[in-house]
């Protein structure tokens, strides 16, 4: 459980200033500093999105959350047809909520369960056993990247506005 | 010497020992309350002694050697030197010097069956219980005089000889395990208390005094006889478990009852945990083995111990997430936890959010200053610039998208591939590292293509900026070094 270590911290941090640089500097163009709201939710969104992939490309294919993060990610950057996703992913609910929610499903901690199942990432197939493990790694993670993103934000507020 | 001191002796089966000839294992205690504790350890393992060589077809496991070692570990005392492996040879010939008979003091009055006696079960539990202060192995003749005599030549002679005097209750449980593979076979304990054996000799008759008891395992009873007609005495159970209420009618001292009782528990926790087919001699569980202890009155069906398992391991992955959660240690309580946890990511996300917010209306100075930032982590930032090609499909990288090298190839200026592999290796932050950033960059779209340092500590700097006067660079807020060398772009 030692995974996200120091190294993954300085892989995400690169992907996610990659993505940041290259995100501001075509968004920023136009009129770097008097955009509108709009301009800086939108932005705010896809830096969002950014950080949450550079972090599954970080972590890899080897952990559940972070397939299902990539896959979701994937899907809302338009990146495959959304028809496909769609299917593919109705298919898979199908099949396995029907299968594994039944089996899984867990009296007392129900509604904590399922809380946390919608938070982590690919949780609604996890059985209660993976998704504890999931979510510890998830977890780390997360804390990971705030901790990197602070740490950008700040320092770029030493520079005025 | 006072008090009650228990003996407990373990026999065991060297691994490597010849097949047929097993060396036996005693490990002889001193202590008081070492020799309590580590009573449960042998409880099922305390064997009769053998008079005759041990019929070896006990599957010599690999695990007895761990377990003996682990037994000698816990022995804090072995005493009189022996270094806690005696075999059955010396051992018998100590015995002999005393009684002048080939078999030893244990051995004659038990007259203990071929089979050597052999339980590794108990081991898991100590601790747990509180000692079983009547486990005494043997109490053997109590003469004073003979006991010195016999402390001297083996601690095994040692022992006894101790409890003998001691006149306590001494009861001597013996499991005898059947010589086949499976170790299942009946188990045979004898408590014989001291206190009445305490005049006795070391004789068998001993043991017609004494109480036994029959543990049976798997419901086989085997006649493998022990001492023929004193077993007797024993409760046979046979069921799923072996059972051994019956030690407690047998206790004459109530405050030993409640020990009985837990030892009754302790077999019953070890026979559930390694199953029906378990092996007896797994004292050394591997590591990620969940044990599930049932209780008296707990179900212990496959299913129900399959579930047990199960909620094992969930509460042990909560117990590492709560370790991940600041501030949720106090909690108690599942539900508290979950909730605990649930909250932790919702702000951690929360924060992604604000701080996402936060990065994007950032001064666009910034961007160049994490161009530092990549740099000072050295990587390479080759793609620093995309020079035209804003579209979203590279602002996303997803997997499916041009990788960095691709990227690097639109870019001017190439660079070679293995520097970012170079790079991530060593950290060698040379004094000459900038943290440049432009002025008047916000007015002017400057492409600045990428700056690296290389081991020489030469930073190149290469700027293609196509309607650019010259951009000076200095270093920015974040720096170390106060560096000011300025470094021109020419386009």
């Amino acid at each position: 459980m030692k995974t996200p270590s120091n190294s993954i911290k300085r892989r995400f941090a690169l992907k996610f200033l990659r993505t940041l640089v290259r995100i501001r500097k075509s968004t920023h163009q136009p009129s770097p500093s008097q955009s509108s709201t709009w301009e800086i939710r939108r932005r705010a969104q896809r830096i969002k999105l950014a950080a949450y992939s550079s972090m599954a490309r970080t972590v890899g294919s080897k952990r559940a959350w972070s397939r299902a993060l990539t896959m979701k990610l994937r899907a809302a950057m338009g990146n495959r047809p959304w028809s496909m996703i769609k299917q593919e992913s109705k298919k898979m609910t199908r099949r396995k909520l029907i299968a594994k929610r039944k089996r899984h499903m867990e009296k007392d901690l129900n509604s904590g369960v399922q809380e946390l199942r919608r938070l982590v990432p690919g949780g609604q197939w996890m059985d209660p056993l993976s998704l504890m493990q999931e979510t510890a790694h998830f977890l780390r993670c997360l804390e990971t990247q705030v901790r990197v993103m602070r740490s950008i934000v700040a320092e770029g507020e030493g520079f005025p506005c | 010497m006072e008090g009650n001191i228990g003996i407990p002796v373990a026999m065991e089966v060297d691994p490597s020992g010849q097949g047929s000839l097993s060396s036996c294992f005693f490990d002889p205690r001193w202590d008081n309350s070492i020799s309590m504790e580590q009573i449960d350890p042998f409880d099922s393992t305390r064997s009769s002694i053998v008079s005759s060589p041990v019929a070896s077809s006990l599957g010599a496991g690999e695990g007895d050697g761990g377990m003996i070692k682990e037994l000698i570990g816990r022995l804090g005392v072995i005493s009189s030197g022996s270094s806690g492996h005696v075999s059955p040879q010396p051992f018998l010939g100590h015995m002999s010097t005393n009684n002048s008979t080939n078999g030893s003091s244990f051995t004659t009055p038990l007259n203990s069956p071929p089979k050597l006696s052999l339980s590794t079960m108990g081991h898991r539990i100590r601790g747990s219980f509180p000692p079983l202060s009547e486990d005494c192995l043997v109490p053997f003749a109590t003469d004073p005089g003979f006991a010195e005599r016999a402390a001297r030549f083996s601690s095994l002679g040692s022992r006894d000889f101790a409890v003998g005097l001691d006149g306590k209750n001494a009861r001597v449980s013996s499991s005898i395990v059947e010589g086949g593979d499976s170790w299942e076979g009946s188990s045979l304990s004898e408590q014989v208390h001291g206190g009445e054996t305490g005049n006795v000799k070391k004789t068998q008759h001993v043991d017609v005094s004494a109480k036994k008891r029959k543990l049976v395992q798997r419901g086989k009873l085997d006649a493998v006889t022990p001492k023929g007609s004193e077993v007797s005495g024993g409760n046979n159970h046979t069921s799923t478990k072996k059972i051994k209420s019956c030690q407690a009618a047998e206790k004459e001292g109530s405050g030993k009852e409640p020990d009985e009782r837990e030892a009754m528990a302790a077999r019953e926790e070890k026979m559930q945990k390694h199953g029906k087919d378990s092996h007896s001699k797994q004292q050394e569980p591997p590591k990620d083995y969940i044990h599930v202890r049932a209780r008296r009155g707990q179900a212990t069906d496959s299913h129900s111990l399959a579930e047990r398992v199960r909620r094992e391991k969930i509460s042990q992955r909560m117990k590492a997430l709560q370790d991940l959660v600041p501030g949720c240690n106090k909690i108690t309580g599942k539900a508290l936890m979950l909730d605990e946890i649930i909250n932790y990511v919702q702000s951690l996300q929360r924060q992604v959010e604000f701080l996402s917010m936060k990065l994007s209306t950032l001064n666009p100075r910034m961007d160049i200053n994490m161009e530092a930032f990549l740099r000072k982590d050295i990587f390479q930032s080759r793609e620093s610039i995309l020079p035209t090609d804003s579209s979203p499909a590279h602002v996303f990288p997803y997997g499916l998208l041009p990788s960095h090298g691709t990227i690097a190839a639109i870019s001017p200026v190439q660079l070679p591939e293995n520097l970012l592999d170079a790079a991530t290796t060593p950290i060698h932050r040379s004094p000459t590292i900038h943290f440049p950033h432009i002025e008047g960059f916000s007015t002017v779209p400057s492409q600045v293509l990428g700056v690296w340092e290389d081991d020489l500590q030469t930073v190149v700097q290469m700027g293609i900026a196509p309607n650019l006067q010259p951009i000076s660079f200095h270093l920015g807020a974040g720096s170390t070094e106060p560096n000011h060398g300025q470094m021109k772009v020419e386009s």
